[in-house]
């Protein structure tokens, strides 16, 4: 699939799926009731954007390409370490979501814990220690020093009955 | 222009603010240092802690951490070959090589003195041209901005590299999409699936933060520079820093280096989408072609003027960024589209209307470059053994603690979660194209730009009755609008016939 090797040629497909994607939901897009018969509407900039996106991107796709090793898409990812990369993703994913039921402070030393872990620290002590210490620095600094409001979590308020 | 001098001095002389460029020039040379991180996530980082302080200090601030950040790559560049920022590639071809010599300390002092001339040239010419360019920028309307904007769109994709361009085309298209999410000026609710998390549109520092510092960080892991087991590539232990002392032949020798560099960097920094790190090219090859044959056997093996010439060419073209930005409202570099979107925040409109409107913010930052590259010399110089340090941080450690920071820079802004899911959806989809090789910084600035375009769009159609004729019948518009198609068809043709000869 030579098609599918070519690093161009494959960001050009993404970003025309997206834009076809993009051009659906256009028509979404209510009409201002009280503009009438304007001739630039909340519609104009968007269809716009998108015919021009999906024309260049077309452009992109069918065009005569340079071939070779440099925009060859498997010899680039050759030698990625997809494991840690994946796994710190959804790392960030879990916190964003869990950052509301934890609250900052514990959302915080879990992500960078496992943050830690994940890339190959092994020393239990120095993890605990950095993710404690940065942890409690930085809520420290945030609420203390900037009167910054972070929320303790649903956690805490179920176990302790806080407010 | 004296008055405005001298408002600036007034305004950047005040305790605060001198201990803005303080913490900025500091920051900034930290964060610099650290792969993975630059200029642009560096001063995405600061804003919500600008967000307390007037526009004309946080302004400051943001100036003190991307010529700091300009500074601090160079640094990891000498010591460990890792150029902290992509203007620091050209440093590390010498930089290295002096330090593998045991000149480590004279390397990063001439490198440290470099960036002072061309900073401090740099902004002396800045001073001379921002009021000529803000005297004409005044005459300009909607239609005129409207051209602008476009012009803006299209020269940073223009000025992308060989076989770029079509690529950063479609990225500032896609930024531009992303522009139209949320409510339009005229109420209407664009793109928001019913989410009240996207009424007000996607925010510029998510943005920002997921596609150059999450992005960016999450780019290394994959390629997997560093083991756990070696702290360092290559390179030398921070202690083998040596005399920071450079003789007076020595200096003698990188005098008109210093001097044409500093005045190429400047005038390719003007140019928007050109920046630091094609100034520095620039300079490393002009000066190599100048050179005299056995100085010229020298580059690539610790020549100081193969190190002298792209270090003061990228501080004189980040002071030459700074003149679009401020004159018409055109960031010059992703860098200054994040000061950008800054502004917008404060509240001020970046623009022609900023010489008049906010003459504080304007000048005070004009003059704290001035302060901003006295204090990088006299502080960083002997700080850089300690900084040196932090780069001793393994990264097993260093990189969760990056994207913590970037996490929780964002969640500070708004306090809403549903911004950290977005920015790592969002940072996600930088990878890819990260990966795929699309350049990035287009994709911010057709972000930045999407909505004053459109703006200013329906406002001349409105003034011109629905017409599209104001885009050739007013001289200034059209005067733009030429530039630009040229701007964009030139490189387009040139890409479109290189690839026509490589077909097999």
């Amino acid at each position: 699939m030579k098609l599918m090797d070519n690093r161009d040629r494959v960001g050009s497909i993404l970003i025309l799926l997206f834009s076809f994607f993009y051009l659906r939901f256009i028509f979404e897009i209510p009409f201002d009731p009280t503009a009438g018969d304007a001739f630039f509407t909340p519609r104009t900039l968007p269809t716009g954007l998108a015919v021009l996106t999906i024309v260049c991107a077309f452009f992109q796709l069918f065009l005569p390409v340079k071939t070779g090793e440099e925009l060859s898409l498997r010899k680039a990812v050759e030698g990625f370490e997809w494991m840690p990369m994946i796994s710190l993703l959804l790392l960030m994913l879990v916190y964003s979501l869990s950052f509301n039921f934890f609250g900052f402070a514990v959302a915080t030393f879990l992500f960078l814990l496992g943050g830690f872990s994940i890339l190959g620290e092994r020393r239990l002590k120095v993890s605990i220690s950095v993710a404690g210490g940065l942890t409690l620095f930085m809520w420290g600094v945030l609420t203390q020093l900037f009167d910054l409001y972070l929320d303790s979590g649903s956690l805490y308020r179920l176990v302790l009955g806080g407010a | 222009m004296l008055e405005g001098i001298l408002i600036g001095l007034n305004t950047a002389f005040t305790p605060i603010n001198l201990a803005m460029v303080l913490l900025g020039c500091f920051a900034g040379t930290f964060i610099g240092m650290l792969p993975g991180l630059g200029p642009v996530s560096a001063i995405a980082l600061m804003i919500p802690i600008t967000y307390g302080l007037d526009p004309a200090s946080g302004m400051i601030l943001m100036a003190g951490v991307y010529y700091g950040a300009v500074f601090g790559g160079s640094t990891s560049a000498i010591l460990i070959n890792a150029p902290g920022v992509s203007g620091a590639v050209a440093t590390a071809f010498d930089g290295h090589p002096m330090a593998k010599k045991g000149q480590a300390g004279k390397a990063l002092a001439i490198a440290a003195y470099s960036s002072f001339v061309g900073g401090t040239v740099g902004a002396i010419l800045l001073l001379g041209f921002v009021p000529i360019l803000a005297k004409l920028s005044l005459s300009f309307r909607s239609a005129d901005y409207f051209a602008l904007m476009l012009f803006g769109c299209t020269a940073i994709a223009a000025f992308s590299g060989k076989g770029q361009v079509l690529k950063a085309v479609l990225m500032t298209l896609v930024g531009l999409m992303l522009a139209t999410v949320g409510e339009d000026p005229s109420g209407i609710q664009r793109f928001t699936f019913g989410m009240p998390d996207l009424y007000d549109g996607i925010s510029f520092l998510l943005l920002s933060m997921a596609t150059f510092a999450l992005a960016e960080a999450l780019f290394v892991i994959l390629r997997n520079e560093q083991t756990v087991d070696q702290p360092h590539s290559e390179g030398l232990s921070s202690d083998k820093l040596g005399s920071l002392k450079v003789s007076r032949d020595e200096v003698k020798d990188m005098a008109p280096t210093v001097g044409r560099s500093s005045l190429l960097g400047f005038f390719v920094g003007i140019l928007p989408g050109a920046g630091a790190t094609i100034a520095s090219f620039l300079a490393y090859g002009m000066e190599r072609n100048l050179a005299p044959k056995d100085k010229q056997e020298e580059f690539g093996k610790g020549s100081a003027r193969g190190l002298a010439a792209p270090e003061t060419a990228n501080n004189a073209a980040s002071t030459g960024s700074f003149v679009p930005l401020l004159t018409l409202g055109i960031p010059g570099s992703a860098t200054t589209a994040v000061m950008l979107g800054a502004l917008l925040s404060y509240g001020v409109q970046p623009g022609p209307r900023l010489y008049v409107d906010h003459p504080e913010v304007f000048w005070s930052v004009i003059m704290s470059m001035y302060v901003g590259n006295i204090l990088l010399l006299v502080l960083n110089l002997p700080l850089i053994p300690y900084i040196s340090k932090l780069l001793d941080i393994p990264k097993q450690l260093l990189t969760p603690i990056i994207l913590f920071f970037s996490l929780i820079g964002v969640y500070l802004v708004s306090f809403n979660t549903v911004d950290l899911t977005m920015m790592v959806i969002i940072g996600t989809a930088a990878l890819v194209f990260r990966i795929l090789d699309y350049p990035l910084a287009p994709l911010l600035l057709g972000f930045i730009l999407g909505g004053m375009m459109e703006d200013n769009l329906r406002r001349a159609l409105i003034i011109w009755d629905g017409s599209w004729e104001f885009l050739w019948q007013r001289p200034i518009t059209a005067t733009i609008m030429v530039i630009t198609i040229v701007t964009l068809l030139l490189p387009l043709m040139s890409s479109l016939k290189n690839k026509r000869k490589h077909v097999p």
